[in-house]
């Protein structure tokens, strides 16, 4: 997998300024509030339009200002999970989850969302509506439905911060061992910092729309490029 | 004392046709103001809202303008279709019609918004068109208050006065609906029949709201 991001965008508050090369594992954005992280993702995501610049994914333009290309979501194939799950209330947990599938009510559909459910231990609730689960259950709920799709990159944004310790560490776990198991690239924002530590591959450190410093985790780690990254790492150290 | 079930079931025949339309022009107009380019759509959404607070005596005026034999849309149907819609119950329908419709949009309006729009954004992301996410998500979580707005309308039809006397007159077993009927049998000094017609149509009112009432429970 290859995403190349080199793009500019004016927002109210700073311009998102960043040029990145992301690896095909388990990326980090990580940053405090308000630094475009978010932002950031919903340009991969193709929710939002940079002012100029271009991203590939895999060779492919999502988004180019000098061909005047801007890839409409729906042709990404990108899975999103969102910071408040973003379940459909109106739908019981498995209908959520085969609504993630090309053809919902195919056979196929059916037994994939049966699989999520039992890895994710949601067999027993499919039948409950979103407001009838716990935060953990819904944010699997909301995980399953997005891989339902098969995308070929999963963004998260900020998608344990509402739950509790527990709960939380035992997602992280969860993500880690998808993504080994699925080889699936994916892209995750979190202002938490001993959660970024433990979860990246690669980390991503932004502040006020531009990118501070970019590496493999142990890099970053080792060598924080100046005081205010210096200021994250010690946390963890 | 005036024969007022003929004049209910065509008050409510007249009401049910307009609400039809409403619902289905309503909805879609909503969403083009809601979910479309707003500045595109600036003149239309103010159009349409237009009736809401011209009187109806005006709306009729200019309904009567539109549809007569000499009108750009009356003219156009007498000659290719050999159709005539003034003073016929189809007129009473296209006037409940107009001065319904702001309402619906107004009410499907707000219910559109208050979607939550990661919801959108979700469905999007699954790869869903527009149309399977308004179909799956927008309109079954905006149903109250279509529903609200469709009942609000018809009640609005049933009591149409000002329009639907001057494009449709007053035509007993035609055009007369119960708000005409009960103004003619006040100026005839037939009370007793004016205030079984008020009755009846504050019954339905009343019935209208408590259906609404329990049709948009919310489940979720």
């Amino acid at each position: 997998m290859s995403l190349m991001l080199a793009c500019h965008k004016q927002l109210s508050d700073f311009t998102l300024s960043v040029k990145l090369q992301l690896p095909s594992q388990l990326t980090v954005i990580l940053g405090p509030s308000g630094a475009g992280k978010s932002v950031l993702l919903k340009i991969l995501a193709g929710w939002l339009k940079p002012d100029k610049g271009e991203l590939y994914f895999n060779d492919t333009a999502w988004f180019d200002s000098a061909l005047d290309l801007h890839l409409a979501v729906r042709q990404r194939q990108v899975g999103f999970v969102f910071q408040h799950d973003a379940l459909f209330p109106h739908m019981s947990a498995m209908e959520n989850i085969v609504y993630g599938h090309q053809q919902p009510t195919s056979a196929q559909a059916i037994e994939r969302a049966l699989g999520f459910a039992q890895r994710y231990q949601l067999t027993e609730v499919l039948s409950l509506l979103p407001k009838q689960l716990s935060g953990g259950q819904r944010q699997r709920v909301a995980l399953a439905r997005s891989l339902m799709s098969t995308p070929q990159l999963l963004l998260l944004d900020e998608p344990f911060s509402a739950l509790d310790f527990m709960t939380r560490r035992h997602m992280r776990h969860e993500l880690i061992n998808l993504q080994r198991q699925l080889d699936l690239p994916m892209v995750f924002v979190t202002h938490d910092i001993h959660e970024a530590f433990f979860i990246a591959d690669y980390l991503v450190l932004m502040n006020q729309g531009q990118v501070v410093q970019a590496g493999v985790k142990e890099e970053v780690l080792a060598s924080p490029s100046n005081d205010w990254v210096k200021q994250w790492v010690e946390e963890v150290r | 004392m005036t024969d007022i079930s003929q004049i209910l079931l065509l008050s409510l025949w007249i009401a049910a046709w307009s609400t039809l339309f409403v619902v289905i022009v309503g909805v879609a107009l909503a969403y083009l103001f809601v979910f479309g380019n707003p500045r595109r759509w600036l003149w239309l959404d103010t159009l349409v809202a237009v009736p809401l607070v011209l009187p109806p005596t005006v709306v009729g005026f200019l309904l009567i303008y539109v549809l007569g034999r000499t009108g750009p849309l009356g003219g156009l149907l007498d000659h290719w279709l050999g159709i005539r819609l003034l003073f016929t119950w189809q007129a009473a329908v296209l006037a409940a019609w107009v001065v319904s419709l702001p309402l619906m949009i107004r009410v499907t309006r707000s219910g559109f918004l208050a979607v939550d729009l990661e919801l959108i954004l979700a469905s999007q992301s699954l790869g869903k068109s527009s149309w399977v996410t308004f179909r799956r998500i927008i309109m079954p979580l905006s149903r109250n208050s279509i529903v609200a707005g469709a009942v609000l309308s018809f009640t609005r039809a049933l009591g149409e006065f000002g329009a639907t006397l001057m494009v449709a007159g007053n035509i007993p077993g035609k055009t007369a609906t119960l708000s005409l009927s009960i103004y003619t049998a006040f100026e005839a000094g037939d009370t007793q029949s004016a205030w079984w017609m008020a009755l009846l149509l504050t019954l339905i009112a009343v019935m209208a709201m408590v259906t609404t009432y329990f049709l948009t429970r919310s489940r979720w």
